[in-house]
């Protein structure tokens, strides 16, 4: 079984005057030096580009000084990239092909000028074809496909404002206790509702932050892990699931998720039931996908998250602790580098002041496109391993 | 006028009948064999899997999914998910008077500038025009 044995974030936010390529060397470097060891030591790379550019390619690996790799891809599935980077590295790793593989992601969307939201609009303002005739019509970027995908949720299940709001309020919450969170002021329920629309029914405050930065672990295998410098943090079981449900009469969209088939077959490798399960580390690039993650993995019905939300249940002394450091909506975004972060800063036990008691499982999600592409990960500590 | 930037639609060698089909006034779906409509950019029909893929004229019928609002234009922008009525939906505005979820509405054509042609809906008249 392989394990993350290093750990590697830079400055994250509103971090000017450096390239994707410069973050993503001192992610890797971090990392390795997290572990305890150093570049050279490195035999296998992956590599998560975004899209501001220059975008990471694989000249990163050549530009950072690692020569001898036997392991080097970059690949993509959006923001389910972080959890398919860390199952690759296990399996390359299971099978000898890398002893110390790196998994990183980087971006620079923002700039002194720009929130860098448009950064993500190139996608919808760039299309050719189909997509460009939902662009002329108005959809011009994710914001719009999802705020259509959370109205069908909203509307099928009657979910409220107050139980998305929930969301943010509770992640505010964990975001409190974060160092590295951008958003650390208290947030109420109104200042929730207060927050400008930005597509309806989508508030600012059920978007996620646009932050600059770089992330990286290092995978390698078990063994080798117990004799590094960090407790390992065991990769025990992992997903995907790409269920492109078709457009088209008696379709999912926006009410359930390949969540369900990733959680359900991270689950099963891991041999672990949902009870098992201490932390949720779950993909929030709006409000909304938490509540759908949620009854997808089954920590509740269909439907059923916005009232476990408004409980409680998700923040600080709640049953089901839940992106414990504020996740993309309070502490930075960096694809599903920021629910993976999390996760192992609390399985390890160094989450400092938000440290979940029980903290031995996490489950880790990533979500691409408009609810396209997902992964999974079971993350445990030594002591559950 | 919109106040954001709204890139024009551009055809692509794939699309390029069906953004035919929208200048002179006409929704095209692809079609297989089986009689199946699917969306105009799939590959294979979504209901079969077949590749052999046609094009057919949809009625342009259809009725709402899913509504959302985009107030940072002027005026507004209502974005809407359609149920056309031979099954594959479509995403795009609904211009004119509102309706709710799952009422009728019905595909319009508009141009903007030198880009492509592309539907639009609005709401369906009484008369059933």
């Amino acid at each position: 079984m392989a394990a993350i044995a290093g750990l590697g974030l830079t400055e994250v936010g509103k971090v000017y005057g450096r390239t994707s390529f410069e973050l993503a060397a001192e992610a890797v470097a971090l990392a390795a030096g997290d572990a305890g060891l150093t570049l050279a030591d490195v035999d296998g790379l992956l590599i998560n580009p975004a899209f501001s550019q220059p975008a990471l390619d694989l000249t990163l690996a050549r530009r950072l000084g690692l020569r001898d790799l036997r392991v080097l891809s970059s690949l993509t599935a959006y923001g389910a990239s972080a959890g398919v980077m860390v199952a690759q590295a296990a399996q390359a790793v299971d099978a000898g092909a890398a002893d110390v593989v790196a998994c990183v992601f980087a971006d620079t969307p923002r700039s002194g000028t720009s929130s860098g939201a448009e950064a993500y609009q190139a996608f919808s303002l760039q299309a050719r074809g189909v997509r460009s005739a939902e662009t002329a019509a108005g959809l011009t970027s994710t914001t719009h496909r999802y705020a259509l995908a959370a109205d069908r949720y909203m509307s099928t299940y009657g979910v409220t404002h107050d139980e998305l709001g929930a969301v943010a309020v509770s992640q505010r919450r964990w975001a409190e206790m974060n160092p590295v969170a951008a958003m650390r002021t208290p947030l109420s329920l109104e200042e929730y509702h207060a927050s400008r629309w930005v597509v309806e029914p989508l508030h600012l405050l059920d978007c996620c932050l646009v932050s600059n930065g770089g992330a990286a672990v290092i995978v390698t295998s078990a063994e080798r892990a117990r004799d590094l410098r960090q407790p390992p943090v065991h990769v025990r079981g992992w997903g995907q699931a790409h269920p492109a449900p078709p457009l088209r009469a008696g379709g999912s969209f926006g009410l359930t998720t390949g969540a369900k088939a990733s959680g359900r077959a991270a689950l099963a490798m891991a041999g672990l039931g949902l009870d098992d399960v201490q932390l949720r580390e779950i993909y929030d690039c709006y409000t909304y996908t938490v509540l759908v993650t949620l009854e997808d993995y089954g920590f509740c019905g269909p439907g059923e998250a916005g009232a476990l939300a408004a409980s409680g249940a998700l923040g600080p002394g709640g049953a089901l602790p839940t992106n414990t450091g504020g996740g993309q909506l309070s502490s930075f975004y960096l694809w599903g580098m920021t629910p993976l972060h999390e996760a192992v800063v609390q399985v390890r036990g160094q989450a400092g002041e938000r440290q979940v008691g029980a903290h031995d499982t996490a489950m880790v999600s990533g979500n691409g496109g408009i609810l396209e592409h997902h992964s999974t990960l079971v993350l445990t500590s030594e002591t559950a391993a | 006028m919109s106040s954001v930037t709204r890139a024009p639609a551009r055809r692509d060698d794939m699309t390029a009948a069906w953004f035919d089909g929208l200048r002179a006034g006409r929704l095209l779906l692809r079609a297989c064999p089986e009689g199946h409509r699917s969306r105009p950019d799939v590959l294979a029909c979504d209901v079969c899997g077949s590749l052999e893929l046609g094009w057919a004229e949809a009625s342009g019928w259809g009725s709402t999914v899913a509504l959302a609002v985009d107030r940072s234009t002027q005026p507004a922008t209502h974005l809407v998910v359609v149920a056309l009525d031979e099954g594959p939906w479509l995403i795009t505005r609904l211009e004119g008077e509102q309706v709710a979820r799952g009422e009728d509405v019905v595909v319009r054509y508009v141009q903007d500038g030198e880009g492509e042609a592309y539907p639009v809906v609005t709401a369906r008249p009484a008369d059933g025009d």
